[in-house]
């Protein structure tokens, strides 16, 4: 196939020409209640062309044959030639590539029958429904897929890999007279059939969490301290921090770019974006236009030191590619996306955060997380009073929400018990979505932050 | 290409039916006045369903090569659980207008000129304008071993207009779908809507202390009305977190509400007469006077439920069969938008939400507000930020203050301003 992508490049007339191939091998099992609701299998192959004149804009084009490229490349040609952009887009320079990237594929989805994947959906979902008689609704759903994935530019780069990923996804809902309630577990790697064996515990975990929400009361509007879990930590980093610091987020309006050099929180943070952990959701060798990934710093001791670049933001700002161009699909033109986005590691022990605390929220999960410009909402799982220092009663409804730039300045303490979670996250953004994400922090504390609970 | 699939799973399987759906997508996005970026999409996808000994199994690429079809969907249905699924029949299909010749000849100067015109309509100094425009020409086309063998050809125009006020940075934007080339009516009404955002949010205002009734518009209803249709879409037994229930002769929701859906509207992307099942669609009524009278079916959950479909199947190439609305109408009122705005007195008027994420089990809502107003005195006073609607949809809809007159298309559904009283706005 790259002989193919190369052979039809050599035919563009455009400054700049670039093709991104795959081919997806896809199944997926679905229970509800006591139903198979889905067992399939697909195969999703395609191309994205894009093609670049001098002083121009981007022209694209979708390729659902092979055959085709050499058209497509030409119609994308035109399209580029039809754009009269203010700012031209340009590219920053890029050594010329050569890779391949063919991680272990641990146990390959492929050579699983669709049997075996339906036994393993059929226990889980009896897991949840098991747990307890006041579970009275399931969800259980998986899906793998592993795409072989070639690309290659009009100057010279060729990379071509195999990317694998699975995804389990648990909802138990539990009633108890008029009251519902329901809790999500999920699981999610770049890796084959042995990664989603004995996930049994995590399953019930979600049932025994839908069941405790039944008796826990709404949360209470209040401002108090609150100590964020590191699942939810991670989702403020990646929400509030990280899509402030892809580059081409200033291309639309109403989209912000923390400017570099900002004091954008409170010093005690630091946070990045890994995209060479190995085993993550969002780890590759290189991304979307041949950059390898990496590392990048967005905020050291709470200013803003790094963005996210695609070769195009960063010739417009004088940056380097990160390595950060993702796409959803072949449908879809990269653009600059978070990836394994963390918090740096503290000290001390989640115990000494809440020691310190006499009335607050020990908030835990992550239902949604939103930013809207400056402001915020993120709607926890569930959550704890604390009281006197340790956690108290569970409540729910809980939505932390107010000004951005107040939650991280009210960051003031940051535990030393880092993790990567390895849960199913999907980040949507631009109309492409979701992409795999990671996330990863310790447990973090805010000296001062609104609980907006459904009880004034 | 469905024939010859048909064909070569008749001997192995009872029944079978084929899907194939085409797009060819146009889109331009628009800066300031000149286009940025241009794409030209297509996309074709074919899934073959098939039953054997009783079951279902299905197989999907969007690959041109559909050799390996047949045995991987037999292989599915190897795993499947029993269902009595029948595929229907071939019967004669209602002429329901979906496709417009015009739409499908517009090319990116056509486009182009659409969003210039659309553009200088909010064209003032201090502001930042975005246009993004899509063509889209398509087509659906099913066939079964029950002898159907239909199919219809499907234009779209959809055209997103964002502006910013670069002084205070707020945000005004509205989306239009069409299946016609829209008409200078349409774009002024774009033009207006973007208008009246950016003068309402002119200055900032806190909302209300104290819970009061809150005015949704079009858009704002469309989220609040998620957990209601989905309600109104059975996906197996009946849910435990529902508490609509079909064929109760007395309203579950207020009485003035009444919610048709209608796939042969003429011009709308969500019309057909035939649905991704081959089962011939019509006009339905959902909910008459608060009471519901029907929820919709796709062709798979019905046979496990025991119940026909009613024409509402969807399938996309790689997602699992549901069912899914056409054309959702909700029954207007009598005022327009001053006069609920009037009537109102004091309370918040939410223009747009941030999504439908924060949607809890049985319709519980924490919503965070991207565009809402603070009304007082009857008077829009300013706009609201940071604010979060909190309530719950099924029991907000039993109090229904006051409907609009003026409806409008959100997508696929047509909808008027609704003034409901049991839902919160919190912190601002």
């Amino acid at each position: 196939m790259l002989d193919r992508l190369l052979e039809a490049l050599r035919h563009s007339r455009a400054d700049f020409a670039e093709i991104r191939y795959e081919r997806t091998w896809v199944s997926t099992v679905a229970w509800r209640e006591r139903r198979l609701e889905l067992a399939t299998v697909a195969t999703d192959a395609g191309g994205f062309v894009r093609c670049l004149q001098q002083g121009r804009g981007w022209g694209s084009t979708t390729v659902a044959h092979a055959d085709d490229l050499v058209t497509r490349l030409s119609v994308a040609h035109e399209l580029s030639l039809a754009t009269r952009p203010a700012r031209p887009v340009a590219l920053a320079p890029a050594p010329v590539r050569d890779g391949c990237d063919v991680p272990d594929l641990g146990g390959d989805v492929r050579g699983i029958s669709l049997e075996a994947k339906r036994r393993l959906v059929e226990s889980l979902n009896g897991e949840l429904l098991g747990f307890d008689r006041r579970v009275v609704d399931s969800r259980v759903a998986y899906r793998d897929a592993v795409t072989e994935y070639w690309y290659a530019n009009s100057e010279g780069t060729r990379m071509q890999g195999v990317r694998p990923d699975v995804q389990l996804a648990a909802l138990a809902v539990a009633r108890d007279g008029g009251t519902v309630e329901r809790a999500l577990a999920s699981f999610g790697a770049r890796a084959g059939w042995l990664a989603v064996q004995e996930h049994e515990e995590r399953v019930r975990a979600a049932a025994r969490q839908a069941v405790s929400l039944l008796g826990a009361q709404p949360a209470r509007s209040v401002t108090c301290p609150v100590v964020l879990d590191p699942r939810l930590a991670a989702a403020l980093a990646h929400e509030v921090v990280g899509h402030l610091c892809e580059a081409d987020a200033a291309d639309a309006p109403g989209g912000n770019l923390a400017p570099l050099g900002a004091q954008l929180g409170s010093p005690r943070l630091t946070i990045g974006d890994d995209g060479s952990v190995p085993g993550l959701r969002a780890t590759f060798a290189f991304d979307d236009e041949g950059t390898p990934s990496g590392n990048t710093l967005l905020l050291q001791n709470g200013v803003v030191v790094g963005h996210l670049h695609t070769r195009e933001t960063a010739a417009r700002d004088r940056a380097r590619p990160t390595g950060s161009a993702r796409a959803a699909s072949w449908r879809h033109a990269p653009l600059a996306r978070l990836g394994n986005v963390y918090i740096a590691n503290g000290s001390g022990s989640p115990a000494d955060l809440l020691r310190e605390v006499r009335l607050g929220v020990y908030a835990c999960d992550i239902v949604d997380a939103r930013r809207d410009g400056d402001r915020f909402a993120f709607t926890a799982g569930h959550a704890y009073m604390i009281r006197d220092g340790e956690p108290a009663e569970l409540v729910k409804r809980v939505v932390l929400a107010g000004r951005v730039a107040d939650l991280l300045g009210a960051v003031d303490r940051i535990a030393g018990d880092f993790r990567w979670h390895d849960d199913a996250g999907g980040c949507t953004r631009g109309g492409q979505g979701p992409l795999p994400i990671a996330g990863g922090a310790p447990h973090v504390r805010l000296e001062r932050a609104e609980i907006r609970g459904v009880a004034p | 290409m469905i024939a010859s699939l048909l064909e070569r799973v008749a001997r192995r399987a009872e029944a079978a039916d084929v899907l194939v759906t085409t797009d060819e997508t146009l889109a331009l996005s628009l800066d300031d006045g000149a286009v940025v970026s241009a794409a030209a999409l297509s996309e074709r996808g074919t899934v073959l369903r098939v039953v054997r000994e009783g079951r279902v199994g299905s197989a999907a690429t969007s690959d041109g090569d559909v050799d390996p079809l047949p045995a991987a969907a037999i292989a599915a249905a190897a795993c499947g659980d029993p269902l009595p699924l029948l595929l229907p029949g071939a019967s004669p299909l209602p002429p329901v207008v979906t496709h417009d010749a015009t739409t499908a000849t517009l090319d990116v100067a056509a486009l182009t000129e659409l969003g210039l015109r659309l553009a200088a309509r909010v064209r003032r100094d201090g502001r930042r304008i975005a246009v993004h425009l899509e063509r889209s020409v398509g087509s659906v086309r099913i066939g079964n071993t029950r002898g159907v063998d239909a199919g219809y050809e499907a234009s779209f125009v959809a055209i997103e207009l964002v502006v910013q006020r670069t002084a205070d940075g707020v945000i005004a934007s509205r989306h239009l779908a069409t299946v016609d080339v829209p008409d200078d009516a349409a774009l002024d009404a774009l033009a207006t809507s973007v208008e009246r955002q950016l003068e309402w949010a002119r200055a900032s205002a806190s909302p209300p202390v104290a819970n009061g009734p809150v005015l949704l518009m079009p858009t704002a209803l469309r989220g609040v009305l998620v957990p209601v249709l989905d309600a109104l879409v059975i996906r197996g037994e009946p849910s435990p977190m529902s508490p609509l229930v079909e064929g109760l002769e007395e309203p579950v929701l207020h009485p003035s509400l009444t919610l048709r859906d209608d796939p042969w509207l003429e011009l709308r992307p969500g019309s057909r007469g035939i649905d991704d099942d081959g089962v011939t669609t019509w006009p339905q009524l959902l909910v008459e006077d608060g009471a519901v009278l029907r929820c919709a079916v796709d062709l798979e959950t019905g046979a496990a439920a025991g119940r026909p479909a009613t024409g509402h199947g969807r399938r996309t190439t790689f997602g699992r069969p549901h069912a899914a609305f056409s054309n959702l109408l909700l029954a207007p009122g009598e005022l327009d938008l001053a006069g609920l705005i009037s009537a109102m007195g004091d309370g918040v008027l939410i223009e747009r939400l941030a999504g439908t994420a924060g949607l809890g089990p049985a319709g519980a809502l924490h919503l965070p507000v991207a565009l809402g107003y603070r009304v007082q005195g009857g008077e829009v006073r300013g706009r609201v930020e940071g604010a979060v609607l909190l309530g719950n949809a099924f029991d907000a809809l039993t109090a229904v203050a006051a409907i609009g007159r003026d409806r409008e298309w959100v997508g696929s559904a047509l909808l008027p301003p609704l003034v409901l009283e049991r839902l919160a706005v919190a912190g601002g």
